[in-house]
């Protein structure tokens, strides 16, 4: 299910050259709440980058004029705007080159629009940036300022770490959190540390989660961390 | 069978030829003395005289003289007679066979030849010139059980053969194998370049600028052929990016269109069909890159930190199917000679196709001991006679779920025989089945 945010608007610059997936792409992003210009060769991506201010830029690779990968420092001029890449080049080393080119993130078509949506969300929010006050998976809601956690409108009370953990899951919903980036998460809020703190706090987590029959599930992928996931399984 | 060294074999070859020139030689000069007797026997006289010259001190033959052996050893053959100048005899020996008219021919050297039943006599005689006295000597030879013109014919043979041409015969060997050894090193070294070439990585610097022309041309062709060879894989490259992009772009359409359609049964079962063929279409990308994958010689790769993204990656996808994915890795980084996307694509594909087909529970990924990834199901096992049909194109398993291709085992194949690496499979002990893939380790 499409994640629903109506605080504000934010403007996304959409480079993509073929017709139909643009089309549907721009539908899907309109639907979420975003406003989307669309353009679709490099030449009038950077004119129109030049003028406007975005918050964010989905950029397809191969372009009728040119490389993405050569658009995309130009197109930030200086900026920190984020940057998604959107391609077809499904190879390790074109990810690497994505990534190393200074994107903030790389998805290979076809993605669904829930998770093309769901990433947006996620450079959008990345540490230092003030849009990120409100997270919101399913029926979950994680207010980061007031740091407060509820299902629809039951509140869910959780410890200090727990809060850590559920930020951080939220965050990366629909992917794995490493064990490494939850126990930074944890860590840095105590002195103490013990070596299975991390696992205590999930399962108190999940605990808390059951408790108020949470239909998302915390997900372990033993060797890597934990995952919570954007819609229940069929 | 291992090739010789050019150098040795045209050394070889060269040697050959000397011989058999010298061969030729031998014959030709043993067939012109062996048929010309009386140049045989002139030098057997000859022989003879020297030696009677070196034996003689003052006017007399010493009694222990060595010379004289021969003709006590065959009385009935050769004979002897010294004759001063005034024709008086000073020694002789077995002069019975010593015609008496041979001590009063007074020339400086002569040979008489009287033919008789059985063989000829000769009769020679010599003066000994470089002694002031005049002292002749009269020597007789009747067949020669001694071996004295087979002495001569070796000395012949020495001088005329021998000496002239054995030395010339062994410097040219030696000087040729030298020139050979020499003219042969830029072969060498664009030898050496060649074999550092890659396709698709830049050119090596040519081993030297004064390469002789056949081996610029060597060079030059391998160039060229090396040029026609990166343009195609260029190419081919450039076609898979484009087919890549041809394939997927209308199921990223649909994909994004099916995001408008309400909720509901047919939407649910759209999108399956939608996830099915866009993981179609990947494996068929990844069919046409499986065997193209090049592995540098200090290729090495931590297999511990592909298994952890591809474990990542297909978290969501084994959620969904309802398995749980677990990695077991050491703490420290597992190197293999391999490169990373080939194992992402192989791994990828097994832990794929140990989500669909494993059922649901547990998938294990476990990395190592040693350059090895396992990766184990609790499925129903290895169906009967798989194991060895189920690594070739579309093979599938008669349980398999519908909208399956068949291709994600024989993607596996072909990027671990790629790559040098293994794939083996067998029934896990307690249910299941356990795929192994096992890559060589890196190069020290």
């Amino acid at each position: 299910m499409p994640i629903q945010r109506k605080d504000y608007v934010m403007r996304v610059l959409f480079v993509e050259d073929h017709p139909p997936l643009a089309g549907a792409v721009l539908d899907a992003l309109r639907r979420a709440g975003f406003s989307v210009d669309h353009v679709t060769t490099a030449a009038e991506a950077r004119e129109i980058a030049a003028m406007g201010a975005f918050a964010l830029v989905i950029l397809d690779l191969g372009l009728p004029d040119g490389d993405g990968l050569t658009l995309l420092p130009q197109l930030r001029n200086g900026s920190r705007v984020p940057v998604i890449v959107l391609t077809a080049r499904d190879q390790l080393s074109d990810r690497l080159a994505g990534l190393d080119g200074g994107a903030d993130d790389y998805i290979v078509k076809p993605v669904e629009m829930p998770e093309l949506i769901a990433r947006c969300r996620a450079v959008l929010r990345r540490p230092g940036d003030r849009s990120a006050m409100l997270l919101q998976v399913g029926p979950l809601t994680f207010d980061t300022v007031a740091r407060h956690a509820s299902l629809g409108d039951t509140p869910i009370p959780l410890g200090r770490r727990e809060l850590g953990v559920l930020e951080q899951l939220m965050r990366s919903a629909g992917r794995v959190a490493p064990r490494a980036v939850l126990e930074d998460a944890i860590y840095t809020l105590d002195d103490e540390v013990t070596p299975n703190a991390l696992d205590a706090a999930v399962s108190r987590l999940r605990r808390a989660l059951e408790g108020v029959d949470c239909p998302l599930p915390i997900v372990t992928v033993r060797g890597i961390g934990w995952m919570l996931p954007r819609e229940v399984a069929a | 069978m291992t090739a010789r060294p050019l150098a040795q074999v045209l050394t070889r070859r060269l040697a050959l030829m000397a011989g058999i020139v010298v061969l030729l030689n031998v014959a030709s000069v043993g067939l012109y003395y062996g048929t010309d007797r009386r140049e045989l026997e002139t030098e057997a006289i000859e022989q003879m005289t020297e030696r009677m010259s070196a034996a003689l001190e003052g006017a007399a033959l010493p009694a222990d003289a060595p010379v004289r052996a021969i003709f006590t050893d065959h009385p009935e053959a050769y004979a002897f007679a010294l004759v001063d100048r005034g024709g008086d005899v000073l020694e002789v020996m077995n002069p019975a066979l010593i015609p008496p008219v041979a001590a009063s021919i007074f020339a400086d050297d002569w040979v008489t030849r009287l033919d008789r039943p059985g063989a000829p006599l000769i009769v020679a005689g010599h003066e000994f010139t470089e002694r002031a006295d005049g002292l002749r000597m009269v020597f007789v030879m009747v067949g020669d059980p001694a071996g004295l013109l087979w002495r001569a014919f070796l000395t012949e043979f020495y001088r005329h053969v021998g000496l002239p041409m054995l030395p010339v015969v062994v410097l040219l060997i030696g000087v040729n194998a030298l020139l050979i050894r020499r003219g042969l090193a830029p072969l060498a070294a664009a030898a050496a370049w060649a074999r550092s070439l890659r396709p698709g990585a830049p050119l090596p610097p040519l081993p030297e600028a004064n390469l002789p022309a056949e081996v610029t041309d060597l060079v030059d062709a391998t160039q060229r052929a090396l040029d026609r060879l990166s343009s195609a894989l260029a190419a081919e490259t450039r076609h898979a990016a484009e087919a890549a992009h041809a394939l997927r772009t209308p199921v990223a359409v649909l994909v994004a269109r099916l995001d408008s359609l309400p909720p509901g049964d047919t939407t649910d079962r759209l999108r399956a069909d939608l996830s099915a063929l866009s993981r179609t279409v990947a494996q068929v990308l990844a069919s046409s890159r499986a065997d193209r994958l090049e592995l540098s010689e200090d290729a090495a790769t931590d297999l511990r930190a592909v298994a952890q993204t591809v474990t990542a990656a297909l978290a969501t996808f084994a959620f969904d199917k309802g398995v749980e994915l677990s990695l077991d890795a050491p703490d420290h980084p597992v190197p293999a000679r391999a490169t990373a996307e080939g194992v992402e694509v192989a791994l990828s594909n097994l832990v794929e196709n140990a989500i669909l087909h494993g059922g649901p529970g547990l998938v294990e990924i476990t990395v190592g001991p040693g350059p090895v990834i396992r990766v184990r199901d609790h499925g129903p096992g290895l169906p009967q006679g798989a194991a060895s049909e189920m690594f070739k194109p579309f093979w599938r398993g008669k349980r398999a779920v519908p909208g399956g291709a068949g291709l994600g085992l024989a993607i596996v194949e072909r990027t671990q025989r790629g790559q040098g690496g293994t794939i083996e499979v067998q029934s896990a002990k307690g249910g299941g089945t356990v795929f192994v893939l096992g890559y060589k380790a890196p190069n020290p």
